[in-house]
């Protein structure tokens, strides 16, 4: 019994663990010289501290990611003993999914991070301790069934975050990280105080025992009633401000420009894929009574708005971005409205739930990996960041350019990549749950986006850069590359062959009562 | 007499909430913010949670305040730090709808409730709430334990002096 237990949460403590000896490892070993040198050279050979750390605390992730692999072979619900986390910890095929998904997502960050700690001589190696860290957090966060858990997981997935974006001491990367740490500690004070709220109004601080509760409070005026629909809409706010829905998206682009771009791909990774699966299952098990579920008195209005609202937003001003990382941002806060389409689905539609986790796979690799061929196509003292940067980049470096495309058509849904079965799955639930306007924008809008992620193929294929400007010369990092070889091999894998990771995602459900 | 305290101490309270936010000085809001702190916690007192009042104490004026005193105090004398409080007018309708706005729509909750499971008489003892957190919450404490360690790296890596990283000539 003991060790199902220990096998079951093994990816959460092998990860835990990781974090703790990364952080002794950057504490006690010996400080690098050749990266702290201001003027020299750095080759491959002395990738340095950072490399090392990152090549590490990728190993670490990465091994967390097999075994959440390894744990959902053997199935949670076979291990015995494992129920005895519940109902602090639901460790179910759900959150094992969603580990497996956070794992790859921060192991690729970490990857990326060590080619471009060490490229740009930012001597900050405490970033794989944070990345770890903030993983654990986001996992107890996918895995909490109890609402004190919860908001402890959350805070901890932040704050390793909110450090992450200020890594940087530059006037504004110092901006972005201050704004996003208020308005993110705001956006948890909310959630709190609708816990509380909960609390109050049924006495429980578990999910099903909240659920329940709410269920006898029952049809309409009942002691209670109005305080629940006041926690409901405090806790909505606070999830959407984590997944950056519009209209709590302002900070995006801010914090995703203003941080180091490995630290930009973990928060659009791990940060979103935590905050959907917590959403999820607050939603279908605290208020997935009949009466809140309903398309007339319920939450699923508000998502839809918001869902909306996000895709629109977002892929209309994306397009007008001229800095590629900004745009990367808007993106992201599009692919929450395409998610958020498939969370109203759940009301109807049992396959929601799988095309979610599908989904939230399919968009990890493809963001990590279009962040990484940002970082790949600049190197120190020029980052490419702008469009004018990409141009014609295909020809100085064919490879990052190839690599970029493939992620970008994957952003874009394009068949045979990742990205487009992770809409399409999508869209199938939401049809699947007669959500036919969403459905009918979210496809309009998946053409609109098309628009500027080709517009960054055409830039890098068929523009010259101007006479006479500072050229991004292309980095060369085989810690980068490695990342973008998994990412690329994920991207066509999954688009090639769904279908057994669709199959086992449509098994990985909450479990609603 | 429990409605007459209550009434002295939710006054103070209301009082010492108006001079933070009025107060044209900043280290007067400070101080102003350390009253308030402490009559919640003594509003905590009449709810039976001593635990809870004796944390607020510690924690919010012991510690928080006196940090916030010693950030006033240690940038006052930099000119780009302002310390007087400046009262814009717009923004202070829109902060006042906001707040009203709030209040208005907690009130409604609370009126709309009327019987809301009591808690018990007796005083949540700390030796419960150290039980409760060792037995039942174990795995909330453990992850507790994380955050802390996640929020010390961060703070020593946004506050220590920079070194001769590349971040000045990097771009962005």
């Amino acid at each position: 019994m003991t060790f199902d237990v220990v096998y079951g949460l093994s990816p959460l403590l092998v990860v835990a663990l990781g974090a703790l000896l990364l952080m002794l490892a950057e504490a006690f070993g010996k400080p690098n010289p050749q990266g702290l040198a201001p003027t020299g050279e750095v080759s491959d050979a002395g990738a340095g501290r950072a490399g090392e750390l990152g090549m590490g605390a990728a190993v670490v992730l990465f091994v967390g990611a097999a075994l959440s692999l390894g744990v959902w072979l053997a199935g949670p619900d076979n291990l015995v003993g494992l129920e005895l986390t519940r109902p602090y910890l639901i460790w179910d095929r759900f959150t094992v999914f969603v580990c497996f998904t956070l794992c790859l997502g921060g192991g690729l960050s970490c990857l990326l991070a060590g080619g471009y700690l060490t490229e740009h001589e930012i001597d900050r190696a405490e970033f794989f301790p944070l990345v770890l860290f903030s993983t654990v957090g986001a996992m107890a966060l996918a895995a909490a069934g109890e609402l004190l858990t919860l908001f402890v997981a959350l805070e901890t997935m932040s704050l390793g975050v909110y450090a992450l974006v200020g890594l940087r001491r530059t006037p504004r990367s110092s901006e972005a990280a201050l704004k996003y740490f208020l308005l993110g500690s705001f956006a948890a004070a909310l959630m709190l105080f609708g816990a509380a709220l909960l609390y109050g109004a049924t006495g429980r601080t578990d999910l099903a025992g909240i659920g329940q509760a709410i269920a006898a409070i029952g049809q309409g005026e009942g002691p209670g009633a109005a305080q629940v629909l006041i926690a409901l809409v405090l806790v909505v706010v606070g999830l959407a401000f984590k997944v950056s829905a519009v209209p709590f998206h302002m900070w995006t682009p801010d914090a995703y420009e203003g941080a180091p771009t490995p630290a930009t791909s973990y928060m659009a990774v791990a940060v979103k894929t935590a905050a959907f699966a917590v959403m999820v299952r607050v939603l279908l098990i605290a208020f997935g009574d009949e009466r809140l579920t309903s398309w007339a008195s319920g939450w699923p209005p508000v998502l839809a708005t918001l869902a909306v609202a996000s895709m629109t937003v977002a892929n209309l001003v994306a397009g007008r971005q001229s800095s590629v990382k900004r745009m990367l941002a808007y993106s992201s806060i599009a692919h929450a409205g395409y998610a958020l389409v498939a969370v109203v689905a759940t009301i109807r539609s049992p396959a929601a739930e799988g095309s979610i986790l599908f989904y939230l796979l399919t968009y990890t690799v493809s963001t990590a990996g279009a962040f990484g061929a940002l970082i790949l196509c600049g190197s120190r003292g020029k980052e490419a960041v702008s469009y004018e940067d990409l141009a014609g980049i295909a020809k100085r470096h064919p490879a990052a350019a190839m690599a970029f495309s493939l992620f970008l058509l994957s952003l874009a849904g394009v068949p045979p990549t990742a990205g487009f079965f992770g809409k399409l799955y999508v869209f199938q639930a939401a049809i699947d749950a007669e959500l036919y306007v969403l459905t009918v924008v979210g496809l309009l809008n998946s053409l609109v986006g098309a628009y500027y992620y080709l517009r960054v193929i055409v830039f890098m294929y068929m523009r010259e850069p101007a006479p006479g400007a500072t050229l991004a010369v292309p980095m060369r990092s085989g810690y980068v590359a490695s990342a973008l070889v998994i990412a690329a091999v994920l991207v066509i894998a999954l688009g090639v062959l769904p279908n057994v990771t669709l199959e086992w995602a449509a098994i990985a459900t909450v479990g609603r009562s | 007499m429990e409605q007459i305290g209550f009434g002295i101490i939710s006054a103070c309270l209301l009082g010492a909430a108006l001079g933070v936010v009025t107060g044209k000085n900043l280290v007067h809001s400070v101080l102003w913010l350390a009253v308030t702190l402490v009559t919640t916690a003594a509003l905590y007192v009449f709810l039976n949670a001593t635990f809870l009042a004796g944390i607020q104490v510690i924690l919010y004026t012991g510690g928080v305040i006196t940090l916030m005193l010693f950030g006033v105090m240690l940038t006052r004398r930099d000119e780009r730090v302002m310390v007087e409080n400046e009262q814009n007018g717009r923004r202070l309708w829109i902060a006042a709808l906001a707040a009203l706005g709030l209040f208005a729509l907690l009130a409604a909750a609370t009126f709309k409730t009327p019987g809301l499971p009591r808690t018990q008489a007796e005083p949540t003892t700390t030796d419960a709430i150290g039980r409760a957190f060792l037995t039942e919450h174990l795995l909330a404490f453990e992850v507790l334990s994380l955050l802390l360690l996640a929020a010390m790296v961060g703070a020593i890596v946004l506050a220590r002096r920079h070194d001769a990283g590349a971040d000045a000539r990097g771009g962005l």
